[in-house]
């Protein structure tokens, strides 16, 4: 016999990171909250965060996100969840408690809560998913629609003298002194999701060092309410979000730029 | 055995039930590795799936896999030993 190739063995260069449990999700096809807590589930995997990390519950359609994690978690709806967080964060400072909030979740009913842990420096993760609109109602109005963007509260579109201007929560958020690290990054093409990863891995790392929380905006696609085919949402980012959410960090603590240097990617 | 070239070779499994036919991943390949099944799962999704005659180009860059809600993409690297074999 010659020249047959033999297959040496086989290794999974990409597979789903061990934290999370082989299940398939309830979001829609497309949407973009599976590849954000599948990053999530790869930076825990990576930082052995099994033992310590709490996931904390929003809610929209990240309510349940606890469940597709093997560490505990806790429910904190309607924008509460740096609050929790924060109040598990000071019981338990051994522990690491994150959360993944949609944009009506955190930028409407649970502003004062996000304002306030960042200002007080709080050491927690926040995955803040802006897909402009809430999601889980019925694709309704938030404060992150777009004007124009037609949504069911707003069915001519959302205009500025009715319904005000949008939101950036980043910009805002770091003008404040309390948060380590704050940053915008997009689910739109392979190499942005990988950006977004390396973000998130230095959101948990900071508030791990004790430099303050750790934000993360992420611009997530909701092709099912912006009425698209889901293989048109990514590009709808490009074209309707990131002119107005224009992506990159907003606040990094110099401590937090030395913690860059062990993240890989 | 002698073995005159080792060579790495990528290859992906989609896991049909897993997959919600957003087709993020058949976007980004720039290989054209994958298509649309004319079959449907179990929740009546015309399921991405390797295309058997493309399958071999795959480069292993994991683009698809990256770009996968549902994490139904697992990549795969192996390494081929070419040889002469008694
Ligand atoms: C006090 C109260 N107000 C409103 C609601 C209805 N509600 C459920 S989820 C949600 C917000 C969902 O939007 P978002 O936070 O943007 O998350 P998404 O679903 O888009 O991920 C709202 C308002 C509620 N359950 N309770
Ligand atoms: S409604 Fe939008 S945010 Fe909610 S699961 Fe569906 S695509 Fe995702
Ligand atoms: S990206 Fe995932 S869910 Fe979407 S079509 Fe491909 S395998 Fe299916
Ligand atoms: S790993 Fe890269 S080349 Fe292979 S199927 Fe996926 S996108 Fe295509």
């Amino acid at each position: 016999m010659s020249n047959r190739g033999i297959n040496d063995m086989d290794n999974a260069i990409f597979r789903r990171p061990d934290i999370m449990p082989d299940r398939a999700t309830h979001f829609c096809p497309g949407c973009g909250h599976g590849i954000t807590q599948r990053l999530i589930g790869e930076v825990l995997d990576d930082l052995r965060l099994r033992d310590k990390a709490i996931c904390v519950g929003s809610i929209g359609c990240t309510v349940t996100s606890y469940l597709y994690y093997d560490v505990d978690g806790t429910e904190a709806p309607h924008g509460r969840a740096p609050a929790v967080a924060t109040a598990i964060k000071r019981c338990h400072p051994d522990l690491h408690p994150f959360a993944i909030q949609g944009d009506g979740d955190l930028a409407s009913i649970g502003m004062a809560e996000i304002v306030h842990a960042a200002a007080r420096g709080e050491n927690i993760t926040i995955i803040f998913a802006n897909n402009a609109n809430y999601g889980m109602t019925g694709g309704q109005l938030a404060p992150t629609t777009l004007v124009g963007m037609y949504t069911s509260s707003t069915i001519a579109g959302r205009k500025e003298d009715r319904h005000g201007f949008p939101i950036r929560v980043s910009e805002m958020l770091a003008t404040l002194d309390g948060p380590a690290y704050i940053s915008r990054v997009s689910l739109h093409n392979p190499a942005n999701v990988r950006k977004a990863r390396k973000a998130i891995e230095i959101a948990f790392r900071a508030p791990l060092e004790g430099l303050g929380m750790g934000f993360v905006e992420v611009l997530s696609m909701c092709p099912i309410n912006w009425k698209v085919e889901p293989v048109n949402a990514p590009q709808w980012i490009v074209d309707n979000m990131i002119p107005q959410y224009p992506l990159g960090e907003f606040k990094c603590k110099p401590e937090v730029e030395e913690l860059k240097k062990a993240v890989r990617g | 055995m002698l073995i005159s070239e080792s060579r790495k070779t990528s290859y992906i499994v989609i896991d049909k039930d897993k997959c919600k036919a957003c087709y993020y991943c058949i976007a980004v390949c720039s290989k054209n590795v994958i298509g649309i099944s004319k079959n449907i799962n179990r929740f009546g999704f015309n399921y991405a799936e390797p295309i058997e005659e493309k399958a071999h180009e795959c480069t292993g860059c994991k683009s698809c896999a990256i770009m996968c809600p549902d994490i139904a993409i697992t990549v795969y690297s192996s390494r081929v030993l070419e040889g002469d074999i008694d």
